[in-house]
């Protein structure tokens, strides 16, 4: 679409001192920290970073934001695009992979035990269990589909307390407003005020995966280049060391579901 | 069906709590109005600003503060448990979300229509034989009325349409604190849920619309007394 | 009875008053900023005095000594203002019930029925305030203040800001208040003549001082009190009888004892007795009757007093009232004046400012 050329053209003349492909890339909220450092390993400024939510950003691409890259944090909102002919499908893979964790405040902690049918998790705690949005939220969907797979949901259908974002889930178990919350691993990474009680399997749920594709009608070259630095050893460091399974090498982040 | 019951469910919670809204930041809106009209103290400036901070922080930060000051370990938060109130994730807690974050645009409302009312007309109360508070409730607030009114609308239409500060301090649980703005959201988060979010933010337009017409009517009506 | 001793600190002066008043109706006089209204708030309770007392009636609404200070619904004590203040969301019947409703039944003394028939406000009752004309607005502030009982009746300039026709119309009501209901008066005036339809006791406050205070035809040639009086040209205030008018020629013969006046026309009965004005400034002194003058008065008297005054003296010349006029030093040298001697004083008709009727 001309439009979408158009967009380039004010950037190429702003950005007087750096080659001509300046590239943005809308990634989901949850890849900040790891996606800054590793942008900031690229030799040229060349690469600007727009996080949001998955369903945010997606809705920002239909309406024609200059993105060059689209970073998900689920599936869905990788086929929403996809369905409106909106990314170039060679160029998408599933980068990247995460793990969902129990938490609960620091110094408070109890017993779970997932891989134990007999263990009544609804009655292990009292009050509500922090939880990201299950109605949209894609750590929150996920999730749901782990709880409904170990038959706890139930139980606990009317005692979540649906975040907007998994930072806001943090911040209610860091609180103890919450005796406990179900995040990213990542996401319990990043606090210092809850524990990790355990990791749920890797089988409970979808897998959670972090699709990368670069938008249709950009540069593509560009935008190859840039996917194929994600996929190199130093990135991948970066990756992991955040705590994110990383395609090809930690296998549970090969498989998806598309 | 053209508006299905869970929509019902929402504008019927977004409804109570705006009214709740009103009935809690009312007294001490009217009091605080009262305080910074009348009087001369050390301090109003300070007290002035801290009421209006509301106004100028991000809703976001006014929820994560109301986290900090009124969650289980809070500031407030012992004191809230030992009478029995848990604001966290209850409608009672988008009640005040939206009471501190309407109260600035209340309190000036009232501050105005109180400092409308000239000060001597209180003084001949008094030597009729009006105690002060008599002669608030009888003359002031009688004649600062159309001010009050509008100060108490304001705040049930910035409730109507608070979302940032409710759905941190109380996330959106359905039936609970899931008002229309964060019902709205709920529904353009989801891929197919345009229509549905536009079917609520028609609906919360007219009940606007009606709720404004209402307050309009009763204020006519205080003008002519 | 009214007991004032105050003392408090405003902007430019310090209010110092220590007195005390026995009559039914009592004026407080003073140019502007004299501290009048602050008085007067004072007494009403809407002011504390930053030291004093002020017991009415042997009760003792503030003492600082002693720490007392009622509070202004509690003092019982009316005030009408030069505004009339009436409350705008109330109809006037509301208004003249609103300090009834607040006394008790044991001390309400008037019926709204008869202070309503005593104003003439009967046809206004269901008005609202916004409605009314000025004079009708004063007269209800007037009842609302009269039917909450009070026990002392405070008035600030209350015909400030009304024409004179319609002051004329409203002070009977006043003189009705004062003899027939038997509420003691405050009233604040600047103006001398709207004072003496009132009353003739006076207070007379000048920077926060009481420089004066009494009967006003006795107290008027104070040497302090003067210069305050004189613009209004009452420094002279004599009681006279109406014989005749002549419109044609434009005056009015009256009677001052066995001396005869004439006063600029005005149209009163026969036998009416009013105050007559006359300036200080105003009087020619001379030793004998004088003919062929175009002055038409000469009052015969006796010199009592010559006193110093800036650069002119003033002579005080008992006529059976005692008189002051005002003449250079120079006149009084060649006259060569002397306390006792017999003078003659010389008005011209139109020097003379008609006053208040006498009651």
């Amino acid at each position: 679409m001309p439009f979408r050329t158009l967009w380039v053209a004010p950037l190429l003349l702003l950005s007087a001192n750096v080659p001509a492909s300046t590239q943005t890339v809308y990634a989901a909220a949850s890849l900040t920290s790891a996606l800054r450092e590793v942008t900031a390993l690229l030799p040229n400024k060349t690469v600007r970073l727009s996080f949001a939510s998955s369903s945010s950003l997606a809705k920002q691409i239909v309406a024609g934001a200059p993105a060059d890259i689209y970073f998900s944090a689920s599936n869905q909102w990788m086929d929403y695009l996809d369905h409106k002919g909106l990314i170039a499908s060679d160029t998408r893979l599933d980068l990247l992979a995460n793990r969902l964790a129990i938490i609960a405040p620091l110094n408070h902690p109890f017993e779970v035990k997932p891989s134990d049918p007999r263990f009544d998790f609804a009655a292990a705690f009292s009050g509500r269990l922090a939880v990201g949005d299950p109605s949209h939220v894609p750590v929150g969907i996920y999730t749901r589909q782990s709880l409904e797979h170990l038959g706890w949901f139930s139980a606990l259908q009317d005692r979540l307390a649906p975040a907007p974002h998994a930072r806001a889930a943090l911040v209610y178990v860091e609180r103890g407003e919450c005796a406990a919350g179900i995040v990213y691993t990542t996401d319990a990474a990043i606090s210092n005020k809850v524990e990790t009680l355990a990791t749920l399997a890797a089988d409970t749920h979808d897998p959670i995966v972090y699709p990368v594709a670069a938008i249709a009608d950009r540069d593509g070259a560009a935008a190859r280049r840039l996917l194929a630095f994600y996929q190199s050893p130093e990135a991948t460091e970066v990756f992991r060391r955040h705590g994110f399974l990383v395609a090809g090498i930690d296998s549970a982040a090969s498989r998806s579901s598309r | 069906m053209i508006v299905p019951t869970e929509d019902w469910q929402v504008i019927g919670l977004s409804l109570r709590v705006a009214f709740f809204c009103v009935l809690c930041s009312l007294p001490p809106g009217v009091f605080l109005g009262w305080l910074l009209a009348r009087r001369e103290f050390p301090g109003k400036i300070l007290l002035d600003g801290l009421c209006h901070l509301p106004l100028v922080l991000p809703p976001v930060v006014t929820g994560y503060l109301l986290l900090v000051l009124c969650g289980r370990r809070g500031v407030f938060g012992g004191f809230l448990e030992s009478i029995g109130l848990q604001l966290a994730f209850d409608w009672k807690g988008a009640v005040v979300a939206s009471a501190v974050v309407g109260f600035p645009l209340m309190l000036r409302s009232v501050r105005l229509g109180i400092e409308g009312v000239d000060p001597r007309l209180e003084r001949v109360a008094r030597t009729l034989g009006c105690g002060p508070m008599r002669t608030f409730f009888t003359v002031t607030l009688r004649l600062a009325a159309p001010g009050v009114l509008a100060g108490a609308l304001l705040a049930f239409a910035r409730s109507l349409g608070e979302f940032g500060a409710t759905i941190i301090f109380v996330s959106n649980i359905e039936g609970q604190t899931r008002t229309i703005p964060l019902a709205i959201y709920t529904f353009l988060n989801q891929p197919d849920g345009d229509s549905a979010a536009l079917r609520l933010v028609v609906v919360s337009v007219v009940v606007s619309l009606v709720a404004l017409a209402g307050s309009e009517w009763a204020s006519r009506r205080a003008r002519r007394r | 009875m009214l007991e004032l001793r105050i003392s408090h600190r405003l902007n430019d002066f310090t209010l110092n008053v220590d007195v005390q008043c026995r009559y039914q109706a009592t004026a407080i006089f003073g140019p502007s900023g004299a501290g009048k209204t602050t008085l007067m708030n004072m007494i009403a309770g809407l002011v504390r005095p930053d030291e004093g007392q002020i017991v009415i009636d042997d009760e003792v609404l503030f003492s600082s000594d002693a720490g007392i200070d009622l509070p202004p619904e509690r003092r019982r004590i009316g005030y009408v203002f030069q505004d009339d203040l009436l409350f705008p969301h109330l109809s006037v019947e509301e208004n003249l019930r609103f300090g009834l409703a607040r006394t008790p039944l044991a001390q309400r003394r008037f019926e709204v029925d008869l202070v309503v028939e005593l104003l003439e406000i009967s046809s206004l009752l269901g008005r609202r305030p916004q409605y009314l004309s000025g004079g009708e607005r004063q007269r209800v502030a007037l009842g609302r203040a009269l039917l909450a009982s009070p026990r002392l009746l405070l008035m600030d300039e209350p015909l400030a800001s009304l024409d004179q026709g319609l002051k004329s119309r409203i002070i009977p009501y006043l003189r009705h208040i004062r003899s027939d209901l038997g509420i003691p008066i405050l009233y604040v005036s600047h103006s001398v003549a709207e004072i003496l339809e009132l009353t003739g006791q006076v207070i007379i406050l000048d920077r926060g001082r009481a420089v004066a205070h009494g009967d006003f035809f006795r107290i008027a040639h104070e040497a302090e009190v003067l210069p305050l009086i004189e613009a209004q040209g009452f420094e002279n205030v004599l009681p006279v009888e109406v014989v005749s008018s002549d419109a044609g020629a434009g005056v009015t013969h009256v009677r001052y004892g066995e001396q005869a006046l004439k006063i600029p026309y005005c149209d009163r009965p026969a036998g009416s007795r009013l105050f007559a004005g006359i300036r200080a400034d105003d009087i020619i002194l001379a030793r004998e009757r004088v003919e062929g003058l175009s002055v038409r008065n000469t009052l015969e008297g006796r010199v009592l007093e010559i006193s110093d005054v800036e650069s002119k003296e003033l002579v005080y010349v008992d006529v059976g009232h005692r008189l002051a006029a005002k003449v250079t030093h120079e006149a009084v040298a060649a006259l060569g004046l002397q306390v006792g001697d017999r003078i003659y004083c010389l008005i011209k008709t139109h020097s003379i400012r008609i006053g208040p009727e006498m009651e």
